[in-house]
């Protein structure tokens, strides 16, 4: 039989005393729980200290590359404003060297075929444009061959003619200096 | 509930006041020990006037003090149910309701108290309000704090009931007034409370009442607890009573050490 706890006065008095010891237990694995939880609290946010002041470090040492990139991107901005005419001269003296009338020229010859005769050609002197020609064919299959041979080289038959067994075309072909 | 009474149990007084049959005698307890240390020239609270009291309780000491009124002011009961609802306020209503049949009084004019005892069994304490009152305004007035108001009956139980082995029932006798308990396996199921004259008449009633027990609630008694508050009258009329029916007496320390709270 548990005890049985009479007592109808009005002024009964909470025993604290008791109260206390009976709440000690409880009051202290409170007290360890609240202090396990600040230390483990404290040990993530050393670590999360340690993080941030290796990312504060790094943010610097990235800050202090930039203002180095930056002031290498400065020297160069001054020397291409200083270097910049000699530099586009010098582009354009390697790009006329570069090309060659000849070898166009070597290319048609190499590609014409016996039996023709060269009137006249035009072109202009740059590395792309077209070659108008004026050739004097002794048969017409001849004429027939060189067309063949200059297919590739986009070739647009402007005139075709005979005189006295003689056939003369006018066309233009695009021989880029490759 | 459990928590509660777990974490806040009430302050006891080291200085009681017990009003019995005969007197109201005013103990101290020390140290787990009762020592009586004086008896007041009155023999209840209802018949004295606040100055009166006041000038009796001049020789006490000015600290928390406590009642203990013996069961002729109580009104007991014990009832029993199949199931009480886990709710408290299903349970209360439910108790009342029992209370209501049982005792078909205004129960304002009480203050009541119950305590589950297993079993489905409950048991109830009725009080009269306006003595509670009384005696609470009694002792404001003589300048010591009532804490404690208390029931002899109850601190019997409390002793008796407990424990590996109890008495199957104890008789708590005070100037007259009889009170009987029984308990089966420390629940206690049947209560009763009567006046008697003499140790014939006692002798009698609690043969009825053994009678009663054993035909209604099948259980005979083997074992009883004597407790008595100056019953040397009525004594040898009980022993040859229990002696007849082969009914053991166990033996039991002072009353005031029943009855008393906080006593080892």
């Amino acid at each position: 039989m548990r005890t049985l706890d009479y007592n109808v006065a009005p002024g009964r008095r909470i025993d604290i005393p008791r109260l206390l010891i009976r709440c000690a237990p409880l009051v202290l694995v409170s007290l360890l729980c609240f202090l396990t939880s600040l230390g483990i609290l404290s040990g993530k946010n050393q670590a999360r200290d340690a993080k941030l002041a290796e990312l504060r470090r790094l943010t610097a040492r990235l800050a202090e590359v930039e203002e180095t990139t930056r002031g290498h991107d400065r020297e160069i901005t001054a020397l291409k404003k200083a270097w910049g005419g000699k530099v586009k001269f010098c582009n354009r003296l390697i790009e006329l060297k570069t090309y060659s009338v000849i070898r166009k020229l070597d290319r048609l010859e190499e590609v014409f075929p016996e039996g023709l005769r060269l009137q006249s050609i035009s072109m202009k002197n740059h590395r792309q444009g077209g070659v108008e020609l004026k050739i004097a064919a002794a048969s017409f299959p001849r004429l027939v061959d060189l067309y063949r041979q200059l297919a590739h080289y986009d070739l647009n038959i402007k005139s075709e003619s005979e005189e006295n067994g003689v056939y003369v075309a006018s066309l233009t072909v695009e021989m880029d200096d490759e | 509930m459990g928590l509660d009474r777990l974490f806040f149990s009430h302050r006891l007084p080291r200085q009681y006041l017990h009003v019995g049959g005969t007197g109201v005698d005013v103990y101290r307890v020390e140290n787990h020990r009762s020592r009586k240390v004086q008896a007041l020239p009155v023999l209840s609270f209802s018949d004295v006037d606040t100055g009166e009291f006041a000038d009796w309780c001049a020789g006490l000491d000015r600290e928390d003090s406590g009642v203990i009124l013996n069961a002729g002011y109580f009104i007991y009961n014990i009832f029993s149910f199949q199931k009480l609802p886990l709710r408290q306020r299903s349970r209360d209503e439910l108790i009342l309701w029992r209370l209501k049949k049982r005792f078909p009084e205004d129960l304002e004019q009480y203050t009541h108290t119950y305590f589950p005892m297993g079993r489905g069994r409950v048991f109830s304490v009725l009080m009269r309000r306006d003595l509670r009152d009384r005696i609470v305004e009694l002792f404001a007035g003589a300048g010591r704090p009532l804490i404690f108001l208390g029931n002899s009956t109850v601190g019997i139980m409390n002793r008796l009931f407990r424990g590996a082995s109890p008495p199957d029932m104890f008789v708590e006798y005070d100037a007259g007034q009889v009170t009987c308990c029984f308990q089966r396996d420390s629940v206690p199921f049947y209560i009763r409370k009567f006046r008697v004259n003499g140790g014939g008449d006692l002798a009698a009633e609690l043969g009825k009442t053994f009678d009663f027990v054993a035909q209604n609630h099948g259980f005979s008694v083997h074992s009883s607890a004597r407790v008595f508050n100056d019953g040397s009258g009525v004594a040898g009329a009980l022993e040859a009573m229990l002696k007849q029916r082969e009914i053991r007496e166990r033996p039991v320390t002072s009353y005031a050490d029943l009855i008393l709270p906080d006593i080892r």
